[in-house]
């Protein structure tokens, strides 16, 4: 199977087929690959389905055209001027609608290593133009007055003169200008529209992307959901795909309710869950590393995460599993079939009662994964899924933009959901979960999980509190 | 291979009907491509149709609809910019040059539409996603 950022490049090789700006050693190996990968054959297909559909769309278009009364004498000559006047409205009409003057300047740099292409300060940027940092940050201002700062390593074009699209890196943006309302920064798996505020967009070269607002509110879009906004202190996160996966992460209450503002609370009829009687909780004890792992002596039983309800307390080791100190953890939900599953909640809560600003085993970090009936042998890892579907890669902090402890929310919930009915047909879900790192040399810790739910399309959600 | 589904009179005979227009298509624009060489060879071609031909059949009508509905979720500059390659010959290049940008850009900036669209008429394929 194709990892993500195999698919943007074979995408791009065939754009340019279709287009007619292949090269030469492009087009053997686009010839290579389809002789040999039915994978990347259907890709192709789509692309000329979809070059082929905009193509008659495109045709259906109305187009000026010489009077029918005209007579044959002057048809043809009046027939060559409407033609060629038709093809200048045209042009007229498109360069109205995509202004290309200058859209943007170079501002302030910090330690900036360039790549391909050094710029100084208040050097002019036009939609199409491209900055790539190897580290260090420049600011770019755009014509709208929003402003952006990129962070190395980054690549960022300029496509308007209020907005960007971020191929990978990290963007921060700020747009306070009534001009700069709708500053738009583009990733390839979504596309975050401000709203009157400054929000933070990271992008991996895999074509995964998070966006978390810092303030006021964001507009995400992302293919096959709907347009959803993003008030200050909230974010998401997309995995790409055909399917994309969206991962949203909320902070609770800090009540046993374990209330959200959309995610609901942890559900005891869902898929994976006791009373229902077919899921099981398993415990690998040893990561794809060899390195040994189990719950903590403290921690509760496994089957504390399909009990249908989180902790009654933010300090209860007991009511939770969590792992030792040190290696990964890993968790494996066997549904005891193969389910169509269409939602995955997971919920964790600490905070100590003794140190209230210690909330270190509230973090969410892990990788999930799935497979159908037949279980691989092996364990997936970052170079080698060895036969699972990743889903999800979470890690809380990273979108709560944790930097001390007390900036960490006691207690999260993460909801991971597909734009399509349901993300995957899975009979086991593996979640591979990170420690969190602890300064002075101590060993990392892990997190106070409450609950895992799993929904499949058929069974209904609880309703929000 | 749309502009001729009203020459069909058999709708049971879609499939082998659908692969032979589709490899007529695509000789055809290959003859019309022929000046930049960049052409499949008829093995090539085979080995795509029978592909095409073991997919499961697609409802078109509906594809093209959900198209032709998430163009207009793009923004007017978006969907004027993606239909250009489709103008007349050379439109393309006196788009680029009017503007002041590359064919390179231009291209560029319609690959990420064409991206974008294909993953929103995936969506709209796809049954929707309860709202709550």
């Amino acid at each position: 199977m194709m990892t993500s950022e195999e698919t943007i490049e074979w995408r791009e090789l065939v754009a340019h087929y279709l287009d007619g700006t292949i090269t030469e050693d492009g087009f053997a190996g686009l010839k290579a690959a389809l002789r040999t990968d039915s994978e990347k054959r259907a890709l192709y297909l789509d692309a000329v389905k979809t070059d082929t559909l905009l193509r008659e769309i495109a045709g259906k278009a109305p187009r000026a055209r010489p009077q029918a009364a005209m007579s044959s004498r002057w048809r043809g000559q009046r027939g060559m001027v409407l033609a060629a006047a038709a093809c200048v409205a045209a042009l007229a009409l498109v360069l109205s609608l995509f202004s290309a003057g200058d859209a943007a300047k170079i501002g302030t740099s910090r330690d900036a290593a360039w790549l391909s292409q050094a710029h100084e300060e208040g050097q002019v940027l036009k939609p199409g133009d491209e900055v790539e940092l190897a580290s260090g940050s420049v600011e770019i201002l755009f014509n709208s007055g929003a402003l952006t700062r990129l962070h190395g390593p980054a690549r960022f074009e300029i496509t308007s003169t209020n907005g960007g699209f971020l191929h990978h890196g990290q963007a921060w943006a700020r747009a306070e200008t009534a001009e700069s309302d709708g500053f738009t920064i583009q990733t390839h798996s979504g596309k975050f529209v401000d709203r009157g505020t400054e929000f933070l967009t990271t992008a991996s070269t895999d074509g995964f992307s998070q966006m978390h607002v810092a303030s006021g509110a964001v507009d995400a879009e992302v293919a096959g959901f709907a347009l959803q906004r993003f008030k200050k202190g909230s974010g998401l996160g997309i995995e790409p795909g055909d399917t994309p996966v969206m991962i949203r992460i909320e902070s609770g209450a800090d009540t046993p309710e374990f209330a959200f503002p959309s995610i609901p609370p942890p559900s005891a009829t869902d898929a994976a869950d006791l009373q229902a009687g077919k899921c099981t909780v398993q415990l690998i004890s040893h990561d794809h590393k060899g390195r040994e792992n189990l719950p903590h002596p403290k921690s509760g039983p496994p089957e504390r995460l399909i009990d249908g309800q989180g902790q009654s307390a933010s300090d209860r080791p007991e009511e939770s599993l969590y792992f030792t100190n040190g290696a990964d953890g890993i968790i494996l939900l066997d549904l005891g079939r193969e389910i169509p599953v269409s939602r995955i909640h997971t919920y964790s809560w600490h905070l100590n009662d003794a140190l209230p600003d210690v909330r270190n085993r509230a973090v969410q970090r892990y990788t999930l994964w799935g497979c159908r009936e037949a279980k691989p042998e092996a364990l997936p890892s970052t170079e080698n899924a060895n036969g699972w579907t990743r889903i999800a890669r979470v890690d809380t902090d990273a979108f709560f933009r944790v930097e001390k402890e007390p900036d960490r929310p006691a207690q999260q919930a993460c909801a991971i959901q597909s734009s399509a009915t349901a993300i995957g047909d899975f009979r086991y879900l593996l979640f591979q979960v990170l420690p969190t790192p602890m300064p002075n040399g101590k060993l990392a810790e892990h997190t106070f999980f409450g609950e895992i739910d799993v929904f499949t399309p058929s069974v209904s959600e609880p309703s929000k509190q | 291979m749309w502009r001729k589904l009203d020459q069909v009179e058999l709708p049971d005979g879609f499939q082998p009907w659908g692969k032979c227009i589709v490899r007529f298509e695509a000789q055809k624009y290959c003859r019309t491509k022929a000046r930049d060489v960049h052409v499949f060879d008829s093995e090539l071609l085979d080995l795509i149709a029978a592909d095409q031909d073991e997919q499961a059949a697609v409802d078109l009508e509906r594809e093209q609809a959900a198209l032709a509905e998430c163009l207009e979720t793009v923004g007017e500059s978006a969907r004027q910019l993606v239909l250009a390659p489709y103008q007349e010959y050379g439109f393309l290049t006196k788009l680029a040059e009017a503007s002041g940008q590359s064919r390179n850009s231009l291209y560029k900036q319609i690959r990420r539409i064409r991206a974008k669209l294909e993953l929103c008429v995936a969506g709209k394929m796809a049954t929707p996603f309860p709202e709550r």
